[in-house]
């Protein structure tokens, strides 16, 4: 019965639409996948230490994906990265875990890094391709126990994001979850 | 209470044959629904089982599912090998610990083999972090030596000093024997229930040789290289299929597979192989919930004949209900002695489900552990097995209830003024 069960998934998998499993991380070279909609958080949870990486194309956050050109877009785009430097607004943790923000970085090719503030990194670089922008969020949180739930926030702030791939690792285990605006939650073993 | 588990008992004796036959076709639906659960679940840990200990597995760019089938476990074909140059640069990364190479392609009677290195016997883990061991023999150490998989050798009867030949491809063609270079068997694994268990592992320096008087997928004609000729070719590696890496520090996963999928000289993937796992039970998630959709109809089948029998036996048991209740039972006498039937024979229905599946466990266990490397051990019932039997308990008695509370209706003197 595996074997045909797993016939029946190769054949699925094979032949799920290319963007589906198209989320090699790359960024110095070839084009990484861009759906509207979509993105991806890589979570590395180190016993108290949890380090967060968020890459979504632009659209999902901001609804444009070009440099801002009016006062509104600038004004957009500051608002924005400001929400995403609020320590909720990306993850919040059971309270027994006691984690705390320590440290969050906006890069984008498209935004100048004035309206991001607290972004020292220079424009990644090669993210801009055919008329798509992306921004990738970087955050770490300092815990006292380490985390058995995470609640990703995002969903509430931004109307856009419809789906999250959420790719995890630990000491002791890696896991891929699905995230959505219903089912916004993550219980860690 | 225990008057009328008495009379229920003997009430049920005297219909035996109809009542057995019910709770046989729970046991049944209820050993199905319980088998099914138990290999959804054995079959998910046996996957994650062969590679418990790699971090990361390495690979040409496709899809990471495909990745992870192939290299691992062997099913379906790789679209394209890496280069040893891109593999040796990639894994300088000094956050990598080990890595083993795989080169896939050749075939021994029908069973894949893996050009590899030592690392393999020494890092490669399976189950809990198991590593391999020796049955008998020791790792290949000279050109022409070949391990083999407990599975290989027990099937194909193979005993250490055996001379084998590699075919070219999956084996099928009679031309395509590497006749010429005979291996010499010099270990045999333990059993590990893992597509390790399937293998034959040479060197990769072997699967050079082999190939050096080939060109295109067949012999070069007019060209034979002896095998004591080729050792003074350069044997080592060109390409390998995959590699599974390990690292210092497990956290550091992410920072590694960026750097080898951003590798500029060649397109490579590296594949957390937990998350590919996590994707590849999503696309399966949707079979299994059909397969476990259609063993709880079976279940309700089950159930809706002990609804039925219970009821058509209310016209036999008029006479008996009748007496009992002239002697004193009220209604809810009834009711309890009619729903107390019902549970009984789904409880008993629920165990002998469970001596089933363990019976088949027992018998067909080994075979699916040789064949699909599928570990149904004769285990406790799991958390997620108990709450299915709660379900179908709790269903039983529900559905119990209806012919009951029938029975409850009927006038006290139904069944003792005789019908014309």
């Amino acid at each position: 019965m595996k074997k045909s069960l797993l016939a029946t998934a190769l054949f699925l998998a094979t032949t799920a639409p290319a963007w589906a499993h198209e989320h090699g991380h790359d960024h110095s070279q070839g084009h990484a996948a861009h759906v509207h909609g979509q993105a991806t958080l890589l979570l590395v949870v180190d016993k108290g230490l949890v380090q967060a990486t968020l890459e979504s194309p632009l659209d999902n956050l901001l609804g444009f994906e070009h440099a801002p050109r009016t006062d509104k877009e600038r004004q957009a785009v500051r608002q924005m990265a400001k929400a995403l430097q609020t320590p909720d607004t990306l993850l919040s943790f059971d309270p027994q875990a006691g984690c705390k923000l320590e440290r969050t970085q906006l890069n984008s090719a498209v935004l100048p890094a004035s309206l991001l503030q607290g972004n020292q990194a220079a424009p990644a670089a090669g993210a801009a391709d055919a008329g798509h922008g992306d921004l990738e969020v970087e955050a770490s949180y300092q815990c006292q126990n380490p985390p058995r739930t995470i609640d990703v926030r995002l969903f509430k702030h931004f109307k856009g994001l419809q789906r999250l791939n959420v790719e995890i690792v630990s000491e002791k285990e890696q896991a891929a979850r699905q995230l959505n605006p219903a089912q916004p939650r993550i219980k860690l073993d | 209470m225990n008057a009328l588990f008495g009379l229920a008992l003997k009430s049920a004796w005297n219909r035996r044959l109809t009542l057995g036959l019910t709770l046989l076709s729970i046991a049944l639906a209820v050993t199905l629904l319980l088998g099914v659960e138990r290999t959804r679940v054995a079959a998910r840990a046996s996957f994650s089982q062969s590679v418990s200990g790699a971090d990361l597995v390495l690979g040409a760019r496709t899809s990471p599912v495909q990745l992870m089938l192939y290299s691992v476990f062997r099913m379906g074909g790789a679209t394209n090998n890496i280069g040893w140059d891109s593999y040796q640069a990639v894994i300088r990364h000094p956050a990598v610990a080990w890595s083993i190479p795989i080169a896939l392609g050749d075939s021994h009677r029908g069973f894949p083999v893996i050009g590899t290195d030592a690392a393999y016997f020494e890092h490669f883990r399976h189950g809990r972090g198991r590593s391999l061991s020796f049955a008998q023999g020791r790792p290949f150490d000279g050109l022409f030596e070949a391990v083999l998989g407990a599975e290989v050798a027990r099937r194909l009867g193979y005993r250490l000093d055996q001379a084998i030949t590699l075919s070219h491809g999956s084996g099928e063609l009679k031309q395509s024997e590497h006749g010429d270079k005979p291996f010499t068997v010099v270990g045999i694994l333990a059993p590990t229930g893992t597509p390790v268990d399937h293998s034959v592992h040479v060197s990769l320096e072997a699967i050079e040789a082999i190939h050096l008087d080939w060109q295109g997928g067949a012999p070069m004609p007019g060209v034979q290289i002896s095998p004591e000729q080729v050792r003074k070719f350069d044997l080592s590696p060109k390409t390998i299929t995959a590699a599974l890496i390990g690292l210092k520090q497990r956290t550091a996963v992410f920072k590694v597979q960026r750097h080898i999928n951003s590798y500029p000289k060649e397109p490579l993937l590296a594949v957390l192989p937990g998350v590919a796992l996590d994707e590849l039970w999503r696309v399966v998630a949707m079979v299994e919930q059909a397969l476990l959709g259609i063993s709880v109809l079976v279940v309700a089948v089950g159930l809706a004949g002990l609804v039925a029998v219970i009821l058509a036996s209310l016209n036999e048991r008029r006479r008996e209900l009748a007496v009992l209740r002239s002697v004193g039972a009220g209604p809810r006498h009834i009711l309890a002695l009619l729903a107390l039937e019902g549970a009984s024979i789904t409880l008993a229905g629920l165990g002998l489900g469970l001596l089933l599946l363990n019976l088949a466990a027992w018998l067909a266990g080994p075979t699916l552990e040789a064949r699909l490397g599928l570990t149904l051990a004769l285990q406790e019932v799991s958390p997620a097995e108990l709450k299915l039997l709660g379900a179908v308990f709790l269903t039983g008695v529900l559905a119990s209830l209806l012919p009951a509370a029938l029975a409850y209706r009927q006038a006290l003197t139904d069944g003792l003024t005789p019908r014309l």
